[in-house]
């Protein structure tokens, strides 16, 4: 009789669970129509599912290219025609790209569904030259603007150094350190503004391989320019904490020279 | 319990497991990921205002100019971080 209850109790803990199993999916998914088969819940569920790797996608790229929409709006060096035709590009692929999810959540149907989703592979290409071109034309904005400083800096500690010369100090080293500094300056400029040149002109390949190629290959080189500039202003970087302490120090044994304001240098 | 009703017990367990974890992947497989990081951001993009240097050619003043200087390195390391970023990006593979 024990045993009989024992047997009983647990075929009913059998049946719940089981009954959990198949209960637990459909109440993920929510209510469905009302005499939906199996094929049609499945469906539902992929439907979902390919909506959300959707709208994944989508705000991926909306957040990237808000952030440089964000970055461009600091350019001060590229020309107002290049800087316009960039903000131009990227708002319009946010627009796109916004009005696009909204389509998508509201489909209806698979088919329509899934040539929303096509569009979104199509237009990678776009966004696949839109991002690194325009990161590269700020990159190279900036990199501009880092040699204007410099220039500013140079001829602040060239006067420091024709006052020590006009002191009797021996000025050799300062001058060869500053005359390396323009050069690197000097040199990256003329990266930076090789790295503009190498890809303000591209365009979407919209699916042809030979201009992607192109493309690609001309935004690698433009980033061997700015890495070739950073190197340059890493090196002139150094060169002018050289010259700086050097001067310190010539200062602290003509403590005249420190002072000197005759010109101000502002960028 | 008779030993074949220890079998049928743990079977069913297993049968409880398992609905249990593919219920689990199916939920996971339609959540949403977190948003990716992007290397700009509010204070890492130092515009112009940073570049202009202060007036004279003081000690003090040199010194300035080179954290100014910095500045603005740092600033384009952020940008080189940024174009290796997109040049190196990968799409969601859409399933359709």
């Amino acid at each position: 009789m024990i045993q009989k209850g024992k047997r009983a109790a647990m075929l009913l803990v059998g049946v719940m669970a089981i009954s959990a199993i198949v209960a637990l999916p459909v109440m993920a998914q929510g209510p469905t129509a009302a005499g939906s088969s199996p094929g049609a819940k499945a469906l539902k569920v992929n439907e979902s599912r390919t909506i959300n790797r959707a709208n994944q996608e989508i705000d991926r790229r909306v957040q990237r290219l808000d952030a440089l929409n964000l970055r461009l709006q600091e350019v001060k060096k590229l020309s107002d025609p290049e800087r316009n035709t960039l903000q131009n590009t990227v708002q319009n692929q946010i627009q796109v790209l916004n009005q696009l999810k909204l389509k998508i959540d509201g489909d209806t149907d698979t088919t329509t569904l899934r040539e929303d989703v096509q569009s979104i592979t199509k237009s990678y290409r776009i966004y696949a030259l839109v991002i690194p071109q325009s990161a590269l034309m700020a990159a190279a904005d900036r990199a501009l603007a880092i040699v204007d400083t410099m220039n500013s800096l140079a001829q602040k500690l060239q006067e420091r150094i024709t006052a020590e010369i006009s002191a009797g100090k021996d000025v050799s080293t300062l001058q060869t350190l500053i005359s390396d500094f323009n050069s690197k300056v000097a040199d990256a400029k003329i990266q930076a503004q090789g790295a503009i040149d190498k890809v303000s002109g591209l365009q979407p390949d919209n699916g042809d391989k030979t201009i992607m190629d192109s493309n690609t290959q001309a935004m690698k080189d433009a980033r061997g320019m700015i890495q070739k500039a950073q190197q340059d202003f890493v090196a002139a970087r150094k060169d002018a904490g050289q010259m700086v302490k050097d001067l310190k120090q010539m200062s602290s044994v003509n403590p005249t020279s420190a002072t000197s304001t005759a010109t101000s240098s502002q960028q | 319990m008779t030993s074949k009703s220890k079998v049928i017990f743990w079977i069913i367990a297993i049968i409880v497991v398992v609905g249990l974890i593919w219920w689990y992947s199916q939920w996971q497989a339609g959540s949403p990921a977190a948003p990716e990081q992007s290397p700009y951001s509010a204070t890492s993009t130092s515009g112009t205002s940073s570049s202009v240097l202060p007036q004279g050619n003081s000690n003090t003043a040199l010194d300035q100019s080179l954290q100014t200087i910095d500045s603005q390195l740092s600033g384009l390391s952020s940008d080189s971080a940024s174009i290796d970023q997109g040049l190196n990006d990968q799409p969601i593979v859409q399933g359709q």
